[in-house]
């Protein structure tokens, strides 16, 4: 496979002082504008597409992630499931007492929510350290970069594949029932992936050049867990908290594709905010990469 | 088709420190706007690692970079196999490049050689299949034998060392890129292995060297590129623009840089 001639095409843009030209009058320099940012999203895509057609490349490397790190354990890369049912079995018990909710309800409500946060925050804090990680391969192959974020990105795909496996154990233990509204997991799963990457994306251009974001993001992913139903139910706060609640995005990603698995439809209104971030995010995420993508081996 | 065209390449190198890099730093900067105390780009190095090259590498190129250690060599290595964008200028990189700088990037210690040979082909750019017809051809240049079967980790370096040559050079690229010439293991498999290399070279389209020895450049190079504080010095063939530095060398002419570009790096491994 032969990237190297891609890599060395420049976006067609001259050093981005288009993008950075004032919007003054005139619908010339408008037109300038546009065309520019318009050739950062192009390079980028291309860019991408050249990344998804090198796919034993980061197949290889997600999975050897994942099978070094449990390599020579007994448990191997199951300890992942052996772990979060650890999590969601203490944590479901102690707080079905604690919020005075019978088990059956609460655990498989804990269980269904972390298994979609754990997928949502590893991506997440994973992706600020998707190009700071491949700085030996970014260095010496000529893959296009977007390799390494699609490599973090199958990582995290398979890590919740693994946690994913108590769905069906809880869902069967406490005899959960399952309509025709579980189909709608898949669905929401994509949004999640795909909202997912273009984060990973983003962070991971700004987290090359600014070290101090990676710290950053995990204290606020920490602030986010506290503020998103995962433990607790959106119902149980008062009117004005659900309010607040509703603005969240994060709350509506993990609906998306939690509510589905208990049997639940998620609401109109949650499905518009996840393509709302969709939206905005790959334009935001497409912009800076395309933008920045040939500088980024100079950051590590 | 091989082909690489440079024009009017160069690179620059910002290097930041912790407090550049900090974001509060940029947004501080934004914000307070340009009054007093913000000096904009205090904590910013920039290093011109290369500055305005231009030439053109066309088939039958055998070329040898020269020049001091800092000079820029490596970051123009890493321009002509494509991994460096240039900062300003174009880089036209055109054909499989195949760059033998770190022979060991991406091989898993716990894996088993089996393992680590089809890991790296796949890096290389190989198919599944490929992959597989390759390991019989590696296992038998390696002479490694029964050990593929064991991790890598209970190789001595040099057997470490002749698995990821063995499986790095079997594919011929059509650029073949190189910092210092490698050669490993005992003497009778370097002699194996120099062999090899000398195909490599042979068949490749373009061939590149930055080396340090002048009895190498000129086994095997007939144009040599003289790189001296990230400016084109010289560009010629090989007799000549040896003589020049050499002459230049001895005069004291040169100084180094403002700092070093790269980490020159130089395996204990070569010859």
């Amino acid at each position: 496979m032969d990237f190297s001639q891609y890599r060395a095409l420049e976006p067609d843009l001259g050093e981005g002082q288009a993008v950075g030209a004032t919007l003054g009058d005139g619908s010339k320099q408008l037109e300038a504008v546009k065309r520019s940012l318009a050739g950062l999203v192009r390079s980028a895509i291309e860019d991408l597409g050249q990344a998804l057609k090198a796919w034993r490349i980061w197949v290889l490397l997600g999975t050897n992630d994942i099978r070094q790190r449990y390599r020579r354990s007994t448990l191997g890369q199951f300890w992942i499931t052996a772990t979060i049912t650890v999590t969601v079995v203490g944590l479901g018990i102690v707080y079905s007492a604690i919020f005075k909710q019978s088990i059956e309800q609460y655990l498989p409500y804990v269980a269904a929510g972390f298994v979609v946060w754990f997928l949502i925050t590893g991506m997440i804090t994973d992706g600020c350290a998707t190009f700071l990680d491949s700085e030996g391969y970014a260095k010496q192959l000529t893959v296009p970069l977007s390799v390494y974020v699609l490599r973090t990105w199958y990582r995290a795909l398979v890590t919740f594949a693994h946690n994913a496996i108590i769905i069906p154990a809880v869902l069967l233990v406490f005899l959960v029932p399952v309509g025709w509204a579980f189909l709608l997991v898949v669905p929401g799963i994509c949004f999640v992936a795909l909202n997912g990457f273009w984060m990973m994306l983003l962070l991971g251009t700004l987290c090359a050049r600014f070290r101090d974001l990676p710290q950053i993001v995990s204290s606020f992913i920490q602030v986010l867990f506290f503020v998103t139903p995962v433990m607790f139910r959106s119902d149980q706060l008062p009117a004005s908290g659900r309010a607040v609640m509703d603005l969240n995005p994060f709350a509506a990603l993990l609906a998306v594709a939690r509510d589905p698995i208990l049997g639940r439809v998620p609401s109109a209104l949650e499905y518009a905010i996840v393509t709302g971030m969709l939206l905005f995010g790959w334009t935001i995420a497409l912009l800076v990469y395309g933008r920045y993508r040939t500088r980024i081996t100079y950051w590590l | 088709m091989a082909y690489i065209n440079l024009h009017r390449a160069s690179v620059q190198f910002p290097i930041y420190n912790a407090r550049s890099r900090s974001l509060k730093s940029t947004i501080a900067r934004h914000a307070v706007g340009a009054t007093i105390g913000s000096r904009p780009n205090k904590d910013v190095v920039v290093v011109n690692a290369l500055n305005n090259i231009t030439l053109t590498l066309q088939p039958g190129d055998r070329v040898g970079i020269i020049g001091h250690n800092g000079a820029g060599k490596t970051t123009l290595l890493r321009v002509l196999s494509g991994t460096y964008v240039p900062t300003s200028g174009n880089a036209e990189v055109i054909g499989v490049v195949s760059a033998l700088t770190d022979l060991q990037m991406g091989m898993d210690p716990e894996a088993s050689g089996h393992e680590n040979i089809m890991m790296r082909a796949i890096l290389l750019g190989m198919t599944y299949q490929q992959a597989r017809a390759l390991t019989p051809e590696v296992e038998q240049f390696s002479e490694l034998g029964e050990y593929l079967d064991l991790p890598v980790r209970t190789y001595s370096t040099g057997m470490m060392l002749r698995l990821a040559f063995a499986v790095t050079t079997s594919i011929q690229p059509d650029i073949l890129i190189m910092d210092e010439l490698i050669a490993v293991g005992d003497i009778s498999f370097i002699e194996k292995a120099t062999q090899r290399i000398k195909t490599l070279i042979a068949k490749a389209n373009i061939f590149v060297l930055a080396s340090h020895d002048e009895n190498t450049l000129k086994r095997f190079c007939n144009r040599a590129i003289w790189l001296n504080r990230g400016e084109l010095a010289a560009d010629g063939p090989l007799d000549t623009v040896v003589a020049a530095y050499n002459k230049a060398s001895r005069q004291g002419v040169e100084e180094m840089g403002p700092l070093p570009a790269t980490t020159p790096t130089q395996p204990a491994h070569s010859v």
